[in-house]
């Protein structure tokens, strides 16, 4: 099984993608990878506010 | 992403709409009418009692009622506060609405009936709010929540979709140019509240100077009797799932005014055929709610051989991909652009494993994986099956897994498989519990109860020991 990558944008909001393929404009590497599973478990415990970044003016 | 912003929200829609046609009749329920400065006025008194109770950007605001002038009023009014709004079903068992609206965390909750719960403040809508001047009304972020809807969950828990301004804005400024929307237009709105379906036809007509009239779903079953309110009101314009629309065919329903839009579940080829020559238009509608509602139409033609879904809305791009993203000819259904919905409310791993980053789209942009096989023909897109376990059921979502996991927590229940056949979902049960069908009753909306429950010793395997579902179907 191939390896996947957690990756973030810039409204904070974080996926997956394969490991090996360029990142698509716009994301960035965070900082983990394992399969497809562990990232979304690794996603699970990380990504604690999930209002993108715009809109995190109200409470 | 500098374009994303730019359209009004629904909120500034609305209200520049009410400016200038105050006079014109914007909403008609039963006997009652309100013009665009009652309903304009009825939202700024509601508006600012919600406000006072805590209501206002990022609180999310449960609303449980009939289908009604004032839970159109609620919706509006809490959009005007900043804050999203939760639709909750009042004939959804109560156990289901409180766990929707613990789930969701929700802040306030709006009724007109007895109140579910006593975990969040709750104010009555058939209270007498005192006049207010003008609600302040702040300009949402286009990417902050307008609503909330739950939809079945594959694991035994429903999830709530969170769509931004921005989605619901683009929805309608896509859904305007198709459907022609204008100031002579009537939009009867039939679907509930709790299904997607509801918000087009909810706000269309309430940003573009038309009438909307509403339908509580329960009526419209009943063939005759909408098809006479359609004539009595001049609708113009009606969405309906094709269930709906056999209703209508069946009481011998004409009309070559309007516009008909169905969706919600696969449309027959021989409904499309029938349905046709009946209306003036035939738009055959798809989407998820986590692409905002609508994301693909196909204008159906005389005497259509084969259904496509068709192209996207505007602001609307869809992708047929592999596992890897890659596009290819058939394959599951990705949708991307401006109705892309922020994701499933308090599920991160659930929304980074569906909500995908987007190599097609703008930079960081996000792709909604639909789980939906197609296949790309000359003619649009060609739906062919799920590549998963989830149905519709007269137009309503349904995840099998969330059946079978209210089955398993019944006493006595070994093992269930939930499948489809028709517009019936069946049940195939080991072991012994009396009353099944009234057991989750108590705790599912009625169109998730099986209407058959088929008692078994044991249940099929395949040859790799999984459950052989299509084993099972095949008895049907």
């Amino acid at each position: 099984m191939s390896d996947v990558l957690v990756v973030v944008n810039h409204e904070e909001q974080y996926s997956i993608w394969p490991a090996g393929r360029e990142l698509p404009p716009g994301w960035r590497a965070g900082g983990f990878t394992g399969t497809r599973e562990e990232c979304l478990a690794h996603i699970e415990t990380v990504w604690t506010d999930m209002r993108p970044l715009s809109a995190r003016g109200g409470r | 992403m500098p374009v994303l912003g730019a359209l009004p929200t629904v909120v500034q829609l609305f209200r520049r709409q009410a400016a200038s046609t105050p006079d014109r009749v914007a909403l008609v329920a039963g006997a009652e009418r309100l013009t665009y400065a009652e309903l304009d006025a009825a939202a700024d008194r509601l508006a600012t009692r919600l406000a006072a109770a805590g209501a206002g950007p990022g609180a999310l605001v449960g609303i449980c009622a009939a289908k009604s002038a004032a839970c159109v009023t609620a919706m509006l009014a809490v959009l005007r506060t900043g804050a999203a709004y939760l639709p909750l079903d009042p004939g959804h068992p109560a156990a289901r609405v409180e766990l929707v609206l613990t789930d969701s965390g929700a802040h306030l909750l709006l009724t007109d009936g007895d109140p579910v719960t006593t975990a969040v403040p709750v104010i009555r809508l058939d209270e007498e709010h005192p006049p207010a001047p003008p609600f302040p009304a702040v300009p949402p972020d286009p990417a902050a929540p307008a609503y909330v809807i739950y939809t079945s969950g594959s694991t035994g828990r429903p999830k709530g979709v969170v769509v931004p301004h921005r989605a619901l804005a683009n929805l309608l400024t896509g859904m305007r140019a198709l459907a022609g929307s204008s100031e002579d237009d009537v939009w009867l709105s039939a679907a509930s509240l709790t299904f997607d379906m509801s918000v087009p036809e909810l706000y269309l007509p309430l940003v573009t100077g038309g009438r909307l009239v509403l339908l509580d779903p329960k009526a419209a079953i009943l063939g005759k009797r909408l098809a006479a309110l359609i004539e009595r009101e001049g609708v113009t314009h009606m969405q309906a799932t094709p269930s709906g629309w056999r209703v209508l065919l069946y009481a011998g329903f004409r009309d070559p005014k309007l516009t008909a839009l169905i969706g919600g579940e696969a449309l027959p080829a021989a409904l499309a055929r029938e349905l046709r020559p009946r209306v003036g238009r035939l738009v055959n509608m798809y989407g998820p709610t986590e692409a905002a509602v609508w994301a693909t139409s196909w204008e159906v033609p005389p005497e259509p051989e084969t259904i496509s879904i068709g192209d996207p809305l505007p602001g609307a791009s869809v992708h047929v991909v592999d596992d890897r993203l890659n596009e290819v000819t058939q394959g599951e259904l990705a949708i991307g652009g401006v109705g892309v919905a922020s994701g499933y409310l308090g599920r991160p791993a659930l929304t980074a494993e569906r909500f995908v980053p987007d190599p097609y789209g703008e930079p960081g942009s996000r792709l909604y994986l639909t789980g939906d096989v197609v296949r790309r023909t000359g003619a649009g897109l060609e739906f062919l099956r799920r590549a998963d376990t989830q149905v519709k059921v007269r137009g309503y979502r349904v995840e099998l897994g969330e059946v079978e996991a209210a089955m398993d927590a019944l006493p006595g229940v070994r093992q269930s498989v939930a499948a489809v056949s028709g517009d019936a979902l069946v049940a195939f049960v080991v072991g012994d519990c009396p009353d099944l069908r009234g057991r989750l009753a108590e705790v599912l909306p009625s169109y998730m109860v099986p209407t058959r429950v088929v008692p078994l010793d044991s249940l099929p395997l395949t040859p790799n020991g999984k459950i052989d579902r299509r084993a099972l179907e095949e008895t049907l």
